[in-house]
């Protein structure tokens, strides 16, 4: 152990020296020309020129691999692949990591936590799976992920399965709203797949379309909280009523209710929310008549939906901004890009991957997060990439690695208790309802809505005391069986007598000539080591002059924790860059 | 029947808030909120039923609350209902005993919390009808019925966003605090989200040192957190290479906010070595009795909404052994808690909420039978009038007269009418809480 590290130690202080970037350059740039790769450029490109918005920079490949291992897979790179990564001289190495990304493990587990947000997978208040149906549902859209179904597939699947909610775990979408009435299910389905908010339509439109959901029947089984969904043909309306009569089941109420039901108007006809009335033969699904409908490509909204959400997944803003609220007053900013991303979802037949490469490989979404331009308007038109805080799963699972170190989580729901292996990482937890307190200090979503406003990325000074000094992290770093070694390191560099050395701060010394390690070697290599695991990349001179400052006095080991620690509290480490 | 409490106490306080406007029947029918819905009773009746005048001692003055939150739901037939002629199947083995005030009666195990009735009233008539833990929780303390499309916020996380920063609050301390832990199956800040979550301590105030997460950092020297503090501007070269972004900026603005705490003397207010070992060891020294102490320190300094997290009440079996063991903790910090505020003068402004997410009721074997029938909450009254203020009501209701078991032969869900809410009542009791703390 201790002789790999001495040889890296030689390796890599040698390697940072010879291609230390220039001074004038910051790390997050890279001097490579910029012009448009791909159709996704032209179409920025020429939008921004016509606004004259001058992009940023292409991003460095510091900045790529770490951007590009958060944005895919939602985990950091160790230092061996940021590493392996920088060192590689193939032109079409960022091409290559994307497909390598998009087929690792962690893909689908990141995906499902995202599509978890969104279809609302949550064992608890107020949309009650229950922890069994919560994890059948989440493994359900695992699997969908890592074979990756066609999105049009995954979206039908939801819409018109039948069975129990712990077995077949896509009927979980009609359970996983608020309250089960069918205008409640139609406004959870124009959410999620056509990315519109249906409250904010003309009343006949909802109710056209609830018709399609008004024979969704639901019923239970001996089995505790388990519930079969199925297609009844015989099933009449159900208004909205809340959980709390349902809950208490008052003798004396649904008598009242029946009578309210039978004053309404006659029966609605199913309507799609384009205005065309649908025709269902008799004994037929309605749910499936509907769903036929909506992932037809020539559907408006369907593969709009989709495309617009995935761009923001990764530039933030939607092409139509909210993502979900796509409205006809709600123009794109960019009618040709959305236009051209729907062709491509539906050409590639519904294939989720294809589009992510797409946009993975544009030079819009590799440019630098460092803006030339203050134009109010350089944000929405996708100027340079975003600066967005970790989600907050995204982060503890960044420091457990970094650091080796584990979260324990429980779920406080019991019958049956659910066992939450402590290697467990945070994406990859199956329902919001998993308590935590440093998930929920930093954002994450408790999946009531649906919305993906839900989740919060603002910073907050809890947030920033519980990084900067809360005993959680300060065990993780000091206690950290990963670190452990290169903070030994540092204080053994400190242990022999300090040659005299106010002289050389400053300037570059000429490398000793004798064949093993000095003392400022490795100390080289352990700033080194830390800054590729903790932010992907070589540090540059300035740092690592004022890193050897800090060293000069005091405990070493002291000195190399909170280097660890200020690293960590870095916007760099903090932020998506 | 066996109620103890005294019909002309229930009615000169009813009185001495509604002017006798509304019946005792009425108001226990209205009152079933979760959300310490008697202490609004005043402006209760002057916003929501038009009473002509506000008589000058009905104005609000409270300051600050103290929510003891007994997660899981103890019983409250062996805490303030005891109901010692139901029979002994469902009396159960604890006794009552009296109190400081005539006509009420507590049980055995709150001797010192008997001592203390005068300060508190007690209100027996709460129920939701829902035996769900957290569906329960937020109808408790969001008083709202679940299902209507929006998750509301708890009554601190709205305390704490009109009484907070926005508000003029100027505590480095954040303005709603939960000790030690959230809660858990239970979101506070609803749609407020994420700014409007509790700050949640951490830590154990009945150890040597109650180490904050964030706060308090055991082991890093104040001249180290400043060379720190330095060394990590050094290296912040994000934030050098796009000077003036606005994201970071507000992420710089947290860090500072963040270290004017660390940094600064605010955070002593956790240090409970500043208080008297005697006065401590009143409390107990357990971790629910020494946050009762952090609680009234917290409030001392104008903290607007404390919560204590009381956890373990969800005493499916041995719960009179249970009983026995937690009861005790109880009594100590909480009757020390209304001794203490009484004395330092913060009684009269701030409002104690003892309550539950749901009570259980038992029968004899210790087995629970069933759920949610009723909550319970207990406060310190705090109102500008000291006859009101002293004066203790005991109110109480009848146990429901019929109960089925369900289906699933889980809980029992009362038929009676008193099972059902009557929620736009709570909508108001809610505002009322709201605005009587914000006034």
């Amino acid at each position: 152990m201790k002789t790999f590290l001495i040889s890296a130690v030689i390796g890599v202080a040698v390697w940072g020296g010879a291609t230390a970037p220039n001074a004038k350059a910051t790390p997050f740039e890279s001097d490579a020309a910029l012009s448009p790769q791909t159709k996704i450029d032209e179409l920025v490109f020429t939008r921004l020129k016509k606004l004259n918005i001058e992009p940023a920079s292409v991003c460095s490949d510091a900045v790529f691999v770490r951007r590009a291992y958060l944005d895919v897979i939602g985990t950091l790179p160790t230092a061996k692949e940021a590493r392996e990564f920088l060192e590689d001289k193939d032109p079409k190495k960022r091409s290559a990591l994307i497909d390598r990304l998009l087929e690792r493990d962690e893909f689908p587990d990141y995906w499902s936590m995202k599509w978890g947000d969104l279809l609302r997978i949550r064992a608890e208040f107020p949309i009650n799976l229950w922890p069994n149906a919560a994890q059948a549902y989440h493994r359900w859209v695992h699997d969908c992920l890592r074979e990756n179904m066609p999105y049009d597939k995954f979206v039908r699947e939801m819409l018109t399965s039948n069975g129990s909610n712990f077995r077949v775990g896509q009927v979980n979408f009609y359970r996983a709203v608020q309250s089960k009435d069918q205008e409640t299910i139609a406004k959870a389905v124009a959410l999620t797949f056509m990315g519109t908010r249906a409250e904010n339509w003309p009343k006949e439109q909802l109710a056209g379309m609830a018709q399609f959901f008004s024979k969704i029947a639901f019923k239970q089984t001996g089995e505790w909280k388990e519930e079969i969904i199925f297609f009844d043909p015989a099933k009449t309306a159900t208004l909205a009523t809340n959980n709390l009569e349902q809950a208490t089941t008052a003798p004396a109420k649904p008598a009242e209710k029946k009578k309210s039901d039978s004053s309404k108007p006659a029966k609605l006809a199913a309507t799609f929310p384009d205005g065309t009335p649908a025709k269902i033969a008799e004994g037929h699904d309605p749910r499936v008549v509907f769903a036929d409908w909506l992932i037809s490509p020539k559907n408006p909204w369907f593969a709009r939906n989709i495309v617009n959400r995935a761009w923001s997944w990764f530039l933030e803003r939607g092409i139509i901004h909210e993502p979900d609220d796509i409205r006809p007053d709600n123009k794109p900013v960019n009618p040709e890009l959305l236009a051209y991303l729907e062709k491509e979802l539906v050409a590639g037949k519904y294939d989720i991957k294809h589009l992510f490469r797409l946009i993975l490989n544009s030079q819009t979404y590799q440019l630098s997060s460092v803006p030339k331009t203050k134009s109010p308007e350089a944000e929405a038109n996708f100027a340079s990439y975003p600066l967005r805080r970790l989600e907050a799963e995204v982060l503890i699972d960044a420091l457990n690695q970094i650091t080796g170190t584990t979260e324990r989580y429980s779920s406080p729901v019991p019958e049956p208790f659910t066992f939450i292996p402590e290697d467990q990482r945070s994406i990859s937890l199956p329902d919001s309802s998993i308590t935590s307190s440093f998930l929920e200090m930093f954002g994450r979503p408790s999946r009531d809505t649906g919305l993906e406003l839900e989740r919060s990325s603002k910073p907050t000074a809890d947030q920033r005391l519980h990084m900067l000094n809360s005993s959680h992290i300060q065990k993780k770093i000091e206690n950290s069986p990963k670190l452990q070694a290169l903070f030994s390191a540092a204080s053994g560099a400190g242990s022999k007598p300090p040659k005299p050395n106010k002289n050389r701060r400053g300037s570059q010394a000429p490398p000793p000539v004798n064949t093993g390690p000095t003392s400022e070697q490795k100390k080289a290599e352990v700033i080194n080591q830390l800054y590729l695991t903790i932010l992907s990349r070589f540090p540059t001179e300035q740092e690592m002059k004022t890193v050897a400052e800090y060293m000069q006095s005091g405990s070493k080991r002291e000195a190399a924790v909170d280097l660890a620690w200020a690293l960590f509290n870095s916007s760099e480490f903090l932020y998506r860059h | 029947m066996s109620i103890q409490y005294t019909q002309n106490k229930v009615a000169s306080v009813i009185t001495d808030m509604n002017g006798g406007r509304i019946s005792r029947r009425e108001m226990l029918r209205r009152g079933l909120a979760g959300t310490a819905g008697l202490l609004l009773a005043d402006c209760w009746s002057v916003r929501a039923y038009g009473a002509p005048s506000l008589p000058k001692s009905k104005t609000a003055k409270a300051k600050a609350v103290i929510q003891i939150w007994m997660w899981g739901g103890p019983s409250h037939m062996d805490t303030f209902d005891l109901k010692p002629d139901a029979g002994q199947d469902y009396a159960g083995p604890l006794k009552p005993i009296p109190t400081n005030v005539d006509g009420i009666q507590i049980c055995e195990l709150l001797p010192q919390l008997a001592k203390q009735a005068d300060k508190y009233s007690i209100i027996r008539s709460m129920t939701h009808g829902n035996s769900g833990h957290e569906t329960a929780a937020y109808m408790v303390q969001t008083a709202r019925k679940p299902g209507d499309g929006q998750v509301y916020p708890s009554a601190g996380a709205v305390v704490s966003l009109f009484k907070g920063y926005s508000a003029g609050y100027k505590g480095l301390i954040p303005p709603y605090i939960v000790m030690t832990q959230l809660q858990g199956r239970f979101s506070e800040a609803g749609f407020l989200g994420s700014r409007a979550k509790p700050f949640a301590t951490g830590g154990d105030p009945s150890q040597g040192k109650f180490v904050v997460e964030g706060v308090v950092a055991q082991g890093i020297s104040e001249e180290r957190q400043k060379g720190r503090r330095e060394f990590l501007q050094k290296l912040n070269s994000l934030e050098q290479a796009m000077p003036g972004n606005e994201r970071l900026a507000a992420s710089a603005a947290a860090e500072k906010q963040a270290y004017d705490l660390i940094l600064g003397d605010a955070g002593k207010v956790f240090d409970l070595s500043q208080e008297k070992d005697e006065l401590r060891d009143r409390y107990g020294k357990t971790k629910f009795g020494q946050a009762c102490l952090v609680a009234r320190r917290l409030v001392e300094r104008g903290v607007p909404y404390v919560t204590i997290n009381f956890e373990g009440w969800d005493t499916h079996k041995g719960n009179f052994q249970a009983m026995q063991r937690k009861l005790p903790e109880l009594d100590k910090g909480f009757a020390t808690l209304l001794q203490d505020l009484s004395d330092h003068g913060l009684l009269d402004s701030t409002i104690v909420w003892w309550g539950a997410n749901l009570a259980a009721r038992q029968r004899s074997h210790g087995k629970r039978r069933g759920t949610a029938d009723a909550t319970t909450t207990a406060r310190s009254f705090a109102t500008s009038s000291p006859a009101a203020a002293s004066r203790a009501a005991m109110w109480s209701a009848r146990p429901p007269k019929k109960a089925k078991r369900s289906r699933s032969g889980r809980s029992i869900r009362w038929t009676s009418s008193a099972a059902c809410m009557n929620c736009s009542a709570l909508t108001v009791l809610r505002s009322c809480l709201i605005r009587r703390v914000s006034m």
